[in-house]
């Protein structure tokens, strides 16, 4: 009895340990030789901040862990200029010429709705750290992102604004993919509270620098709030500056562009007490202390080099499980159990969207600080 | 009214570009393309100094401009001089070579500046503008309007009063004829790239008091100059004035009414209309393409 016992105890432990391994990490063998990411963001022009806060977060995580199963992991960094055009030729280019079959990206909106076609006809993973139309959501079934949708953090800011003072609302946005997602999710979310007046809703060109005759037109139908949804710190960054010029008495919002420090160059003290809806870092995530020291110093915001950090380690954890096979990285995300990342805890749904908390923040001495308001 | 106000400011701007861009095409008759990222690399100037000395503004506003100056007379001497005089290149060769070149200049800036924008500010704090009658303006405007204002009475001076202005002209009016009478034409067209680069980097700075820079910002600005040029009357000094003027208070005018998306529609419709029924400009005394 006793030998049937331990033989069976042995067995069961066998099957239990060679389950555990096929289940945990594919052999090395089945991996590449060198395995090849690729990354599309703007890194260079208005919204470069973003794109190189996400490149370092990935750059820390693969010079952290360099390898996956034994094969050296290679970056291959493109420049979508937070445009579609650029984004989806650098696309094609990882794509068909350097043969990944997951990347980074895009770093804006544009970018990523751009690539969401070139990446779902060839079967390549995406995700991305700064993306937050609500386009993004039903772009493909392998688009994925660690940002939150700009629906989620429009209806926190349209509560906040409706539960204060300031209700005559004007909207001031550019002409890209992200702000006028933004702009409708803004809209959308005010018709829920009937005491908010949208008194003036204005797009402009973009890159547009001089908002002078808009603001004017939002002056003159006296409004008392104004959301500002450039696409990047410095756009945002004239528009209130020159809201002050113009002697505008109103409360300003934004979202996660107002993020970089153009937008203090430029605004200077006129920033004060611009209120910010972005996802925020959690200081209490562990390991965040270690490796917000590791970073550079942000060009944009942390939260950017936190979630490129985070978007790093879920390829790798899946690229461990599965291989680097883009649909089976796919599958494994939908059914992955919640990651403990440093910029947060992540867990993707039905559409690759992710859950990450929205937080908001207040310009102060020249930055923005989490306020619990 | 702010809305007009708010038009003559821009358009003070646009009038100062077109002053010195209208200058160079008097003497040379081509588009100096080039033109535009020069005033931007003025700016860049401008800032380096701001960052590395802590002079009066003014004064690193004119010794930024003052080599931008002395690029500009280099570019005429040494790039386009060997291609439009020695080999006789046509007014659509130049234009693209200095096309070329702009893209080169601006990218070249990028590599070294990096493509961010840069805000160049007179003060640290931003200040509410003075208010009258209920228009708004601030004091860079007030800079704005008045180094405009300034600057075209001291250029119609210069070129109505002065042996060098006078020469200037002559070389806008008749080229050849002004060899033949004796005048140093290459040095009198050094004179006026000089002249018209440090005045397109005075425009480009002032710009940049409103809505920063950036290295693309070249191609935007001469675009702006030639149209309000044509509107003007090309090679008119007064032309490049109100043509300016004229082109801000549309733009300004577009916006207001039919949305911001509209502002390079309606640059571009007036542009249209000049070309179509007054293709001499405003002033077509001064008029001197053919």
């Amino acid at each position: 009895m006793f030998k049937r016992i331990v033989l069976i105890t042995f067995i069961f432990s066998a099957l239990m340990l060679t389950g555990c391994t096929e289940d945990k990490t594919v052999s090395t063998s089945e991996l590449p030789d060198v395995i090849r990411l690729g990354y599309v963001g703007p890194l260079t022009g208005a919204a470069a901040a973003y794109g190189q806060d996400i490149k370092a977060g990935i750059d820390l995580y693969f010079s952290e862990h360099p390898t996956i199963g034994d094969k050296p992991v290679e970056v291959i960094y493109e420049d979508g200029k937070c445009n579609g055009a650029d984004a989806a030729v650098a696309a094609q280019k990882l794509i068909t010429v350097d043969k990944v079959r997951f990347i980074f990206g895009g770093g804006c909106s544009g970018e990523t709705l751009s690539m969401a076609p070139i990446a779902e006809e060839n079967k390549v993973v995406t995700i991305s750290s700064g993306s937050s139309s609500p386009e993004v959501t039903t772009a493909g079934d392998y688009i994925f992102r660690d940002y939150p949708s700009d629906s989620k953090v429009a209806q926190d800011m349209a509560a906040y604004i409706a539960s204060h003072d300031r209700k005559k609302v004007a909207l001031l946005t550019e002409q890209t993919d992200f702000a006028q997602g933004y702009r409708m999710m803004i809209k959308d979310s005010m018709t829920a509270y009937a005491e908010l007046e949208l008194v003036a809703d204005e797009a402009y060109g973009v890159d547009n620098a001089d908002f002078r005759t808009l603001l004017t037109k939002a002056k003159q139908q006296e409004a008392n709030a104004l959301i500002s949804i450039g696409q990047s710190p410095s756009t945002n960054g004239f528009v209130v500056k020159q809201a002050k010029e113009l002697g505008l008495d109103v409360q300003i919002y934004g979202p996660d562009t107002l993020s970089g420090q153009e937008f203090f160059d430029i605004a200077k003290d006129a920033g004060e007490g611009v209120i910010q809806f972005m996802v925020v870092p959690d200081p209490t995530q562990p390991g965040y202390a270690e490796k917000i020291s590791k970073l550079p110093e942000a060009q944009g915001a942390s939260i950017f080099q936190l979630l490129g950090y985070d978007a790093a380690g879920m390829a790798a954890l899946a690229i461990e499980h599965v291989g680097y096979d883009a649909t089976a990285i796919k599958d494994y995300w939908y059914d992955m159990p919640i990651y403990k990342g440093i910029g947060g805890d992540h867990k993707f749904d039905e559409n690759g969207d992710d859950t990450t908390k929205i937080g908001m923040r207040i310009a102060k001495d020249g930055e923005f600080v989490m306020t619990e308001e | 009214m702010q809305i007009i106000l708010n038009g003559i400011i821009i358009g003070g701007i646009y009038a100062l570009i077109a002053l010195g861009f209208n200058l160079i095409y008097s003497s040379v008759r081509f588009y100096h393309m080039l033109y535009g990222i020069l005033a931007v690399l003025g700016v860049y100037f401008l800032r380096f100094f701001q960052m590395t000395f802590h002079w009066p503004f003014a004064l690193m506003v004119f010794l930024a401009s003052f080599l931008i100056g002395l690029i500009g007379m280099a570019s005429w001497q040494w790039f386009y001089r060997p291609l439009a005089i020695t080999k006789k290149a046509s007014s659509l060769v130049m234009l693209v070579l200095s096309f070329g070149a702009l893209i080169v200049v601006q990218n070249l800036i990028a590599l070294v500046w990096k493509n961010n924008t840069y805000s160049i500010s007179i003060t640290e704090t931003i200040k509410s503008g003075y208010q009258f009658f209920g228009l708004s303006i601030t004091f860079n405007q007030l800079v704005i309007l008045i180094t405009t204002f300034i600057s075209v009475i001291l250029l119609e001076l210069f070129l109505g009063r002065t042996k060098w202005g006078m020469a200037i002209r002559a070389i806008g009016d008749n080229p050849e004829l002004t060899t033949t009478i004796g005048l140093k034409t290459n040095q009198i067209i050094l004179i006026v790239f000089f002249i018209g680069s440090f005045m397109s980097s005075i425009s480009a700075s002032l710009i940049a008091l409103e809505i920063g820079v950036r290295p693309t910002y070249g191609l935007m600005l001469v675009m702006k100059a030639i149209i309000a040029s044509i509107i003007g009357g090309i090679g008119s000094i007064r032309g490049a004035m109100f043509g300016g003027l004229l082109l801000g208070i549309t733009e300004n005018m577009g916006i207001y009414f039919f949305g911001a998306q509209w502002q390079e529609v309606t640059a571009f419709t007036l542009l249209t209309i000049f070309l179509l029924f007054r293709p001499q400009g405003l002033f077509q005394k001064y008029q001197l393409a053919k």
